[in-house]
C-alpha cells in the first residue's frame, strides 16, 4: 500500500512514516499544500492522509483540488480540529474518513485499512486464495491455519497483488505503490520480491501468475 | 420581582379600548345632559313666548279673549293634553283662566317679562308639568279695559305639560344609545386591528432577532421598510451582531487555536511513543526521540506557563511591583540575548541609546515586553535584513521612546490590528514552532497593565516597527 502523507509537523511526520515502513507500506510526504497537490495529482496513492492547517495551501483546499480532477484517491483528514463543522466540512468536500488529533496509531492504521478496503470494494478483512488466508487488519498470511512468516514488503506486495484479483498488474505499479516515490529501484526488484512470496507460499505460490512483459496476476 | 408577560400589543389594545370607549361614553352621556338642558331651554322658550303671546292677547282684549285664544291657541280650551294658563290683577284677582282648568288654579309665582320664573310642577291632570310666571303693568286702548285694569301690575302663569320634552330626551338618549353602542363595537373590532397593523413592524423585528442563532449571526436586518423610531433599534442591533459575530469568530478562532497548539505536540508525543513500543529503535535513534520528548515537554510547559499568565493578566489577578528600572540596561542585556541568533541568519542588529534612563515598571513584564518584542523582529525579518533599535526621549514631553524595527516584514496593514488578538499567526497552517502566538498578547497587555503606549506601523518598504511610549516614567 502507499500513502502520502501531508502533515506540517516534521516530529509527527517523521514518526509515522517510520509506523508506516515498519507495516510495510510505502509513504512518500509532503510539509505543505502546494506540495501534497501536486503529489497526489501526479501519483497513484492508496490512501492520502491530510492535515487542515498546513502552510501554502490549506487541507480544504488540497482536497477541493483534488476533487476538481478526476483523481478517486481516498483521503483521509487527520486534524486538530475537532468541531462537529470541520468534521461534516471535511466530509462533504469529498474527505473518506476524519480523525481527529491526538490519535492511537492503532486506530489510525484501522481507519486506514477500513478506507482502503471501501476503496477496492471489500467489506472483509480476511481475503482468501486457493488455501491461503491474507488477514488485512494483522498484517498476517496464514495456509492452512499455519502463519507465513513474511516481511513487511513481501506482504505488502501480496496484498497489492491480491487485493486486485483478475486483473493484471505491472512492476511499474507494484514499485510506485509499494515503494516510496524518492526511492530509485533495480529493474528486478520486484521479481526478487514475488519469487520469495511464491517460495513462501509453497504449491499455492503458484497462484501468481508471470505475464512476461507485462506483470502479475492472481485469477 | 414580578415578571409581566402581557404583549405590548395586548397592554396598547386594551389601554386603547379602555381609553376611547371611556371618552366614547363620557361624550355621549356629556351629550345627553347637553341635550337634555337644551331641551329644557328650548321648552322654556317656547312656554316664555307662549306667555308673552297670552299676555298680548290680553292686552288687545276686546271682549272676545275667549275667540282669540279658540283662534290661536286651542290647546288651552281642549279636555285631554291641554295647556293652562291663569292670570291676577296683583292683588290676587283672577281677571282670566283658561278652560282646561275649570276648577284648579295654577299657582301664583312670577318673575318680569324680560326674565320669567320657571319651574316644575304637576299639572291639574296629573301629568308633569312646567310653568311661566310673568308679571307686567297692564296697558290698553281699549276703552273698557283701560277702565278696569289700566296701570295695573297683572300676573300671569302658564302651564304646559313636559311629556312631549321628555319623550324627546328619552328618544334622544336610546338612540344615542344605540350610536354609542355601534361606536363601542366598530372601537372593539377596529382598535385590536389598526394595533396589530401598527405594531406588526415590531412583531416582524422581533420575528426576526428571534431566528438569530450562534450559528447565523451573519443575519442583518433590513432597515428600509422600518418606520422611523425602530430604524434607531435595528441599526443598533446590526451593529451588536457585527460585534457578535466577530467576537464569536475571534472566540471560535481562539479555542481552535489553542486545541491546534495543545494537540500538535500531544499527537506528537503520543506518535513517537508508540511507535518506539512497537518497533524499538537504536540507541542514536532512542536518545534522538527522548530529546523530541524533552522539546516537546518544554515546549508544551512554556505554552501552559503562557496562558495562565493571560489569563491572570485578564483576570487582573497577576501581581505588578513597580520600581525604578534603567531600560537602557534591559534593551542591552535583550541586544546581547538575541545577537547570537540574528547573527546566525546573517542579520543585522542595530541599536542607538541614551544611557541610563529610568522608568517605573515592573522589572519582569518589562524584560518580558521588550525580549519578546526583539524575538519576533530576529524570527520574522527576512534574511540579511537589518533590525534597529532606538531608545530616546521625545522633546515635546520629555517621554521615553523605544522603537524596535525590523526590514522586509511579511506583514500587512490589515495584520496589525489583529496581531495582538491571542495566538495570531501570520500564517493560517500554525505550523507548530517555538512561539505559540501568545507573546505579543502578553506584550499588549503587560504595557495595559504598566501604561506603556503600544503603537505599530508598517513602512511602504515593509519595513514593520513597535513603537513603546512611556509616558508617566520620565526620569
Amino acid at each position: 500500500m502507499k500513502i502520502l502523507l501531508v502533515e506540517d509537523s516534521k516530529r509527527l511526520q517523521e514518526s509515522l512514516q517510520k509506523a508506516f515502513k515498519n507495516m510495510g507500506y510505502a509513504v512518500d510526504f509532503a510539509l505543505d499544500g502546494e506540495e501534497g497537490l501536486w503529489l497526489a495529482q501526479n501519483n497513484d496513492y492508496d490512501i492520502v492522509i491530510l492535515d487542515l492547517m498546513i502552510p501554502k495551501m490549506d487541507g480544504a483546499t488540497v482536497l477541493k483540488n483534488l476533487r476538481e480532477t478526476d483523481k478517486k484517491t481516498p483521503v483521509l483528514i487527520l486534524s486538530a480540529r475537532d468541531a462537529m463543522e470541520d468534521k461534516v466540512g471535511g466530509l462533504n468536500i469529498g474527505a473518506d474518513d476524519y480523525l481527529t488529533k491526538p490519535f492511537a496509531l492503532e486506530e489510525l492504521t484501522a481507519r486506514i485499512n477500513a478506507v482502503v478496503r471501501r476503496k477496492y470494494s471489500s467489506d472483509k478483512n480476511i481475503v482468501k486464495f486457493s488455501n491461503v488466508e491474507m488477514d488485512i487488519s494483522s498484517k498476517k498470511v496464514h495456509i492452512k491455519g499455519k502463519e507465513v512468516d513474511l516481511t513487511p514488503r513481501e506482504y505488502t506486495v501480496l496484498e497489492y497483488i491480491l487485493l486486485r484479483r483478475g486483473k493484471l498488474v505491472s512492476r511499474t505499479e507494484i514499485e510506485s505503490h509499494v515503494y516510496n516515490y524518492s526511492k530509485e529501484l533495480m529493474s528486478n526488484v520486484v521479481d526478487s520480491v514475488v519469487c520469495n512470496i511464491r517460495k513462501k507460499l509453497g504449491s499455492s505460490g503458484s497462484l501468481i501468475i508471470t505475464r512476461r512483459g507485462f506483470g502479475y496476476i492472481i485469477e | 420581582m414580578r415578571v409581566t408577560t402581557i404583549s405590548i400589543r395586548k397592554r396598547l389594545t386594551l389601554t386603547l379600548l379602555l381609553v376611547i370607549m371611556t371618552i366614547v361614553v363620557a361624550g355621549g352621556m356629556y351629550l345627553y345632559v347637553f341635550f337634555a338642558e337644551y331641551s329644557l331651554s328650548r321648552f322654556d322658550h317656547y312656554l316664555s313666548t307662549k306667555v308673552r303671546t297670552v299676555a298680548a292677547i290680553l292686552e288687545s282684549d276686546q271682549g272676545d279673549f275667549n275667540y282669540e285664544l279658540d283662534k290661536f291657541l286651542p290647546e288651552f280650551e281642549r279636555k285631554v293634553d291641554s295647556e293652562y294658563f291663569q292670570i291676577w290683577l296683583e292683588k290676587g284677582k283672577v281677571i282670566r283662566k283658561s278652560r282646561s282648568l275649570m276648577k284648579f288654579n295654577l299657582p301664583r309665582r312670577t318673575g318680569t317679562l324680560n326674565k320669567p320664573e320657571f319651574w316644575d310642577l304637576t299639572l291639574p291632570d296629573g301629568r308633569p308639568g312646567r310653568a311661566v310666571g310673568i308679571h307686567f303693568i297692564y296697558s290698553s286702548d281699549d276703552d273698557k279695559m283701560a277702565k278696569e285694569y289700566s296701570r295695573q301690575p297683572v300676573e300671569i302663569v302658564l302651564a304646559s305639560s313636559k311629556n312631549k320634552s321628555k319623550s324627546d330626551i328619552i328618544n334622544f338618549g336610546i338612540k344615542l344609545s344605540i350610536g354609542i353602542f355601534l361606536i363601542l363595537v366598530a372601537i372593539v373590532l377596529l382598535v385590536p386591528y389598526l394595533v396589530r397593523k401598527g405594531v406588526s413592524p415590531i412583531n416582524k423585528l422581533a420575528d426576526s432577532v428571534s431566528k438569530v442563532e450562534t450559528k447565523s449571526l451573519d443575519i442583518r436586518f433590513s432597515t428600509d421598510d422600518l418606520p422611523k423610531e425602530l430604524r434607531p433599534i435595528a441599526e443598533k442591533l446590526n451593529e451588536l451582531l457585527v460585534r457578535l459575530e466577530e467576537a464569536f469568530k475571534r472566540e471560535k478562532r481562539l479555542t481552535a487555536d489553542i486545541a491546534h497548539e495543545l494537540k500538535t505536540p500531544l499527537s506528537e508525543l503520543i506518535t513517537m511513543t508508540e511507535v518506539n513500543l512497537n518497533w524499538p529503535a537504536s540507541n542514536d535513534d532512542n536518545k534522538k526521540t527522548l530529546s523530541d520528548v524533552l522539546d516537546i515537554a518544554k515546549q508544551m510547559q512554556t505554552l501552559v506557563s503562557t496562558i495562565l499568565t493571560q489569563v491572570r493578566m485578564e483576570s487582573k489577578t497577576q501581581r505588578v511591583a513597580l520600581e525604578q528600572i534603567n531600560i537602557s540596561t534591559v534593551l542591552i542585556d535583550l541586544i546581547k540575548v538575541h545577537k547570537k541568533e540574528a547573527e546566525s541568519r546573517s542579520l543585522k542588529l542595530e541599536s542607538s541609546y541614551i544611557q541610563d534612563l529610568m522608568v517605573e515598571s515592573d522589572k519582569p513584564m518589562l524584560y518580558s515586553i521588550i525580549n519578546n518584542l526583539l524575538s519576533n523582529a530576529v524570527q520574522y525579518c527576512a534574511d540579511k535584513g537589518i533590525i534597529s533599535c532606538s531608545l530616546s526621549v521625545r522633546e515635546e514631553d520629555m517621554a521615553i521612546i523605544l522603537k524596535i524595527r525590523n526590514s522586509n516584514s511579511d506583514l500587512t496593514e490589515e495584520d496589525l490590528p489583529y496581531m495582538f488578538e491571542p495566538m495570531w499567526r501570520k500564517s493560517k497552517a500554525r505550523t507548530y514552532v517555538d512561539n505559540s502566538g501568545l507573546g505579543l498578547t502578553l506584550v499588549k497587555s503587560f504595557c495595559d497593565v504598566l501604561s506603556i503606549g503600544l503603537k505599530t506601523e508598517l513602512s511602504e518598504d515593509k519595513d514593520f516597527c513597535v513603537t513603546l511610549e512611556f509616558l508617566k516614567n520620565v526620569d
